[in-house]
């Protein structure tokens, strides 16, 4: 993908587009208002003159008189004939000037017309004054014009230089704004610096938002919060490859240990079986340490329970009860089954979990004492809890006891048959039917649950797999085949 | 019965190839994809065990290429154990699944499931030793006397019975008796099977129920009579 470019480049770009409008708009404005005073002043002097000659051609009734106006009227036309003067009359003895001849552009005001002469590139403004007739002179017509080529130059050259000042002011604009939006974006640098300083080796760092102007404190501080979650999951990954590495270590070392024992001298046939039995037991154990971790590593990702199917969950409760029936009788327990519940679940995951909070009563509960099951609808969720009697179980514990190979300290004795995965596989289970885990210590009881989404809406995958050709297969998400 | 092992892992082929011999099938091996998808289309067998990382031609090609021709039931052996493999695998028409590691046996018990290979000859009425086992009216005799069995144990013991001489691992026991399809870290098995015992073979010399450490449990009358 191509970056966008920089927002101080689009900024002054807009600014500097904005200006040439506002500029363009304004000098145009200006343009049209010099040019209607200039020619407003223009018709001004023409009028003036006019009257003056039209007083002074009223002035002359007789043929001698009008050799004087003739006189004064060459006198008022200077020399650059920019003023003409022309008098029209049926008595030649009468008359003034050469006519203006041209085509008509346009009139201006309601007695003035601009006409333009073959070959000039300006036009004439001309006025007309009817001169009634007076002793020997018959009524005359006076038409005056002046030209309008110094206006229009004056125009011109006014219109070019503030189109030059549009462009050299727009120019500086766009300039000063990329000076302007660079200063203006200078939070927005440093904090690219500071986040480009942050290192994994130094995880604790954060931005530091509170320096920061309104509007990057917000990017900051979603960004700290997801720092802190990234740093909390690392963290998390980190005690976790210690725990399996230290997991898989007692197992791997029995069985190099054994194994060479068994090789350094010649062995019966016994003590080799004996041997292999007991390396296939080890073998075993990481198996399941092995297929649980890639289990819990799946909902890690995220991963929903498929092949959900709405059951009664008393239903299923009851039967992992009756699977533990004789570990229960043999810890001496009795159960209690309490409440019902509908939930869409993959009961066979359901189970597990189930099974696992049992299992993890059945450890901690003295004997003759008697475990509680609960199952509790409420807000689309469905919890299922188990309480058994036993020492209450202080606060920090709790915080880990669904961790990943998390143990009590009394259970880590017995460590080779509980590898510590059992509640954080209930945890997992949970998860992946949208619900979640947890324990209550109080009053010599302690209640550990999870619960589940009722509908399963929350839960359902993304894709429902086929079910598997054949009734004996159909145990997808077998959770450690 | 003639099983195809498309794998390339030379141990895994070796001990497969010796375990699956001594079990009474035929034992084809193909070490890569490309040559796999021949000999199984190529070739008529009863089951295919298909590993998914092949050279060549992985797993899905495979099972693709054969199932364009032949219906031969495949299980397939993932090593990474996520939900698109299954799906992958199923929908191109994996008839079943294993994923790594897996326990000898339990591919022994998928692939009889598979063929649906007759089990020793089911009746009514099976014989171990001295023992008698008569599924219809749910009793089992031991030396002309009745033993005094929990539903439960009946089970547990019927299963073994049906199927003696064969090492049943706790994971099919769990999945035949309790109709359990996931491991538990209870020990349910191990306390069952512990209370059979004691009823089946406390009071006499001759030994039935044997356990083979890590593996499972064994009906069986064995010449040394012993315990296992």
């Amino acid at each position: 993908m191509m970056m966008k470019r920089s927002i101080s480049l689009r900024l002054s770009a807009m600014f500097a587009a904005v200006s040439l409008v506002v500029f363009t708009l304004t000098g145009s404005g200006l343009f049209i208002l010099m040019r209607r005073q200039l020619f407003d002043e223009l018709r001004e002097t023409l009028d003036t003159r006019a009257r003056i000659a039209a007083l002074i051609v009223g002035h002359a009734p007789t043929v001698q008189k009008w050799s004087f106006v003739q006189e004064k009227l060459r006198d008022l036309s200077p020399a650059d004939s920019r003023m003409h003067y022309f008098v029209e009359s049926p008595d030649p003895r009468f008359s003034f000037g050469e006519p203006i001849v041209g085509t008509v552009r346009g009139s201006v005001g309601s007695n003035h017309l601009l006409m333009r002469e073959p070959g000039r590139n300006y036009d004439v403004i001309l006025t007309n004054y009817v001169v009634p007739a007076a002793g020997e002179r018959p009524q005359v017509r006076l038409v005056v014009g002046t030209d309008c080529e110094r206006t229009e130059q004056m125009l011109r050259r006014f219109g070019v230089a503030l189109a030059a000042l549009i462009f050299l002011s727009t120019v500086a604009v766009a300039l000063l704004s990329r000076a302007v939006t660079r200063f203006g974006l200078a939070p927005l640098t440093r904090l690219s610096r500071e986040a480009a300083q942050l290192s994994p080796s130094n995880r604790r760092q954060r931005l530091r938002a509170d320096e920061l102007p309104e509007e990057l404190h917000e990017l900051a501080t979603s960004f700290n919060g997801a720092l802190e979650r990234l740093d909390r999951a690392y963290e998390r990954l980190e005690s976790f490859n210690a725990d399996v590495a230290h997991e898989l270590r007692t197992p791997v070392s029995i069985l190099i240990g054994q194994t060479q024992v068994a090789l350094t001298r010649d062995r019966s046939m016994l003590q080799l079986r004996q041997t292999l039995q007991s390396n296939l037991e080890e073998f075993e154990r990481l198996r399941v340490i092995v297929n649980d971790m890639l289990f819990l590593s799946r909902s890690d990702r995220g991963e929903r329970a498929s092949d959900l199917t709405e059951v009664s969950l008393r239903d299923e409760v009851s039967r992992m009860l009756e699977f533990l029936d004789m570990p229960l009788e043999e810890a001496q327990l009795r159960v209690t089954l309490d409440g019902d519940a509908t939930a869409c679940v993959n009961t066979s995951l359901f189970g597990r979990a189930m099974s696992n909070l049992l299992v993890n009563a059945i450890q901690h509960s003295p004997p003759g004492t008697s475990l509680q099951v609960t199952i509790t609808p409420q807000r689309g969720q469905v919890e299922i809890a188990v309480s058994n009697p036993g020492e209450p179980i202080d606060p920090v514990a709790r915080e880990q006891i669904f961790d990943r190979f998390y143990r009590l300290q009394e259970a880590r004795s017995n460590s080779h048959e509980n590898h510590g995965l059992g509640l954080s596989i209930v945890k997992a289970v949970a998860e992946m039917h949208g619900g979640t885990v947890f324990v209550r210590s109080a009053h010599g009881v302690n209640t550990f649950g999870f619960s589940v989404a009722a509908d399963g809406d929350a839960a359902r995958g993304p894709s429902a797999p086929d079910a598997p050709r054949g009734s004996r297969n159909a145990m997808p998400l077998r959770a450690s085949p | 019965m003639k099983v195809l092992v498309i794998e390339d892992e030379r141990k895994v082929v070796d001990y497969l190839r010796s375990g699956l011999s001594e079990q009474g099938w035929i034992v084809d091996v193909a070490m890569d994809g490309e040559e796999g998808a021949w000999m199984a289309t190529e070739y008529d067998f009863d089951v295919i065990v298909l590993d998914v990382m092949l050279p060549k031609l992985d797993g899905f090609g495979v099972l693709r290429a054969v199932r364009a021709r032949k219906d031969t039931p495949v299980i397939m052996l993932t090593a990474r154990d996520r939900v698109d493999d299954r799906v992958h695998g199923l929908r191109d028409g994996a008839d079943d699944y294993l994923t790594k590691p897996f326990s000898f046996l339990e591919l022994v018990e998928r692939l009889r499931a598979l063929t649906r290979r007759a089990r020793a000859q089911e009746s009514t009425l099976i014989t171990v030793g001295d023992l008698q086992v008569d599924l219809i009216s749910r009793r089992a005799m031991r030396d002309g006397v009745r033993l005094d069995l929990t539903a439960k144990e009946f089970q547990l013991l019927s299963v073994l019975a049906r199927r003696r001489g064969e090492i049943l691992s706790k994971t099919l026991i769990t999945e035949l008796v309790w109709d359990v399809n996931f491991e538990s870290n209870a020990n349910v098995v191990e306390t069952a099977i512990k209370r059979l015992r004691a009823k089946l073979d406390g009071p006499y010399a001759a030994k039935l129920l044997h356990t083979i450490r890590g593996m499972g449990y064994v009906l069986e009358v064995r010449e040394d009579g012993g315990p296992a």
